[in-house]
This record gives C-alpha cells, structure tokens and sequence, in this order.
C-alpha cells in the first residue's frame, strides 16, 4: 500500500527516529512503512493519522486491488 | 497494535522465570542419565541467554527502543509458520526415505533430536532474517 508518510514528516520537520518513538514503533518500522513495504495495523495508522492531523485516508492510498 | 513499553514488574518476572528454569534444571540434570559435558553446555547456553535476557531488559527500562513492535512481531508470526511449514514436508520426506528399502540410516534417537533442534533453530533465524530483509 502505497502512503504519504515520507512526505508528510519531512513536511512536520521530523526524523525517522522521532516518528517512530511517538508512534511507539522501531525505526526500521518506519523505514518499512516509508518504502512501502509494510502494511501498519489499523492502531498505528491511526496513531500516524493523529500525529499529522489527517485522516487515515489522506495518509495511505487505497487501491481496489488491495 | 505496537509495542507496549517494558516495564521494570515485566522484568522482574521474566527474571523470577529465568531463576525458577534454572533451579529446576540443575535439579533436574542430576537425574537425567546425560554426560556431565551435555549437562554444563545446556546450562552454559541457558546463563547466557539469562545474560542477554539481562542486558537487554536493563538497556530497555532505560531507553525503550520498541524493538518487539508490531512488525517484529508479525515477522517472527511469519517465520514460526513457514519453519514449521518446512520441517513438516522435510520430516515427511525423511519417514518415507526411512520406510524405503534403498535407504538405511544408523543414527540414534538421540542424534536425530538434536539434528533436527539444530535444524529448527538455523532454519527459523535464516527464515527470519530474509523476510526482515523483505519486509
């Protein structure tokens, strides 16, 4: 599944290690996410969700196949 | 679900389960009919996961890495299923090499436990680290 976290922390100014402590993950969690290679629970999306401000939706991108 | 933070009443517990194992153990080994070489490697293999158990716990309870998080844990999920996927075709292979008439293998019970403990163990971390590597 694709996502805008990359984005949406270099736009909050934050570091990977930063993100991934407030979520209460590892940073190589964050690295996964990042990529897209790593599918969070619906709890860390909406962790991730809060700590930007958005909706889970605005963060990961749905597609029908998935 | 992520990782909830350790806490000192887990470690504390995961130590009172370490010492009551090891109490048991050296109870235990006494009765066992194995050479005292097997007896001092099982507890040497068992203080030093007690040592990495310790360092680990202390180093946590004082900078939690969240190491154990959600995708670590579906990661271990993952590799405990596929090992055991494969140790099952492998054991099933290996009963019918045995039931065949061209094939005659003369190792103890005792030889095939630990080759296939061995076998367990390598073949979970090797599974472990390349879907960690994938994922």
């Amino acid at each position: 599944m694709e996502n805008n976290i990359r984005e949406l922390r270099t736009l909050k100014g934050v570091t990977q290690e930063e993100l991934a402590k407030s979520c209460g993950v590892s940073r190589q969690t964050i690295i996964s996410l990042e990529r897209g290679k790593y599918d969070p629970s619906i709890h860390l999306a909406h962790r991730l969700a809060l700590i930007f401000g958005l909706t889970i939706e605005e963060i990961f991108i749905f597609t029908e196949e998935e | 679900m992520s990782c909830k933070e350790f806490s000192k009443k887990k470690f504390i517990f995961g130590n009172g389960l370490y010492l009551f194992a090891l109490i048991t153990l050296i109870a235990v080994s006494s009765y066992m009919k194995v050479s005292g070489a097997f007896t001092k490697g099982l507890l040497t293999g068992f203080i030093s996961v007690w040592v990495i158990y310790l360092i680990w716990g202390l180093r946590e309870l004082r900078k939690p890495t969240y190491s154990t998080d959600e995708r670590f844990q579906l990661i271990i999920a993952k590799a405990s299923s596929l090992t055991l996927g494969i140790i099952i075709l492998l054991l099933a292979f290996f009963i019918i090499l045995l039931h065949s008439n061209w094939l005659v293998i003369t190792i103890s019970l005792k030889s095939f436990c630990v080759i296939l403990l061995y076998t367990i163990m390598i073949l979970h971390l090797t599974v472990y680290l390349i879907i960690n590597k994938l994922s």
